[in-house]
């Protein structure tokens, strides 16, 4: 069935804004959750997104590398901890990535 | 589902994961922060009723040393080891906090200093000094 007119041009246009680094499942649902938070443990984002912590660990260097998400190393008693917390550009590139994919759904 | 071109219905379901994914995030907090916050509040609030009957000075230390005690033990318990800070925390918390603050330091101060006998003043006090905490464990629970 041939697209309806218009509704083409909308989703390419999503698709164009569409972030490359968080369009991973696993590092979207990892930005998602983080953005619900100013900071979180990673054992917490890790059963939240329900990924094992090797998974966890690329996705957050992933990030980390571009900048979306800042990682903090501290301690918990004697127990060494990481902390995750999304950038202010984390957070707006999510945000605009939701906004593509809602774009997307509602074509 | 990796495609960099979805289908709307691919869309829906990676909204519906991140979605899903913030909501498991949030809950994983325990609401600690909030219930911290109600923890002060009843102390609080049973620290002032206690003042209100307590006209001696010795008795009203025990009783400011007992509030003391009660912060602490919420404190560690609640707030040592917290996994998730929920959005938005420091400025809810720094509201209540301040608020309290205010509150408690005039209420103490006036109570202490021409009102020490009064139980109306301490009683009124005991809701004055308590509601900044308790709006802020509302809000922190609802967030």
């Amino acid at each position: 069935m041939p697209p309806l007119p218009g509704s083409d041009s909308v989703g390419e246009e999503a698709r164009a804004r569409l972030d490359d680094v968080i369009h991973s499942p696993v590092r979207l649902s990892v930005v998602a959750a983080l953005a619900a938070t100013d900071e979180a443990e990673f054992a917490a984002v890790r059963d939240a997104v329900q990924i094992s912590d090797s998974a966890l660990s690329k996705a957050v260097t992933a990030l980390e590398q571009a900048e979306y998400v800042h990682v903090r190393k501290g301690y918990v008693g004697k127990r060494p901890r990481t902390w995750l917390k999304l950038t202010p550009a984390g957070r707006d590139a999510l945000r605009e990535h939701l906004a593509a994919l809602r774009a997307i759904a509602g074509a | 589902m990796t495609s960099t071109n979805p289908t709307p219905d691919e869309a829906r379901q990676l909204l519906a994961m991140s979605a899903g994914a913030a909501g498991s995030l949030r809950a994983a907090g325990q609401n600690r922060h909030a219930q911290w916050l109600t923890g002060l509040a009843t102390s609080t609030f049973m620290f002032y009723v206690g003042l209100s009957t307590i006209p001696d000075d010795g008795p009203a230390l025990v009783l400011c040393g007992a509030y003391m005690a009660s912060c602490l033990v919420l404190s560690v318990s609640l707030l040592r080891g917290v996994t998730v800070t929920k959005e938005g925390m420091g400025r809810r918390w720094i509201g209540a906090i301040r608020g309290w603050g205010i509150a408690y330091t005039v209420t103490l101060i006036v109570g202490l200093t021409w009102l020490r006998e009064s139980v109306l003043f301490w009683l009124l006090a005991s809701v004055v000094v308590t509601a900044p905490l308790a709006v802020g464990a509302w809000r922190e629970g609802r967030a």
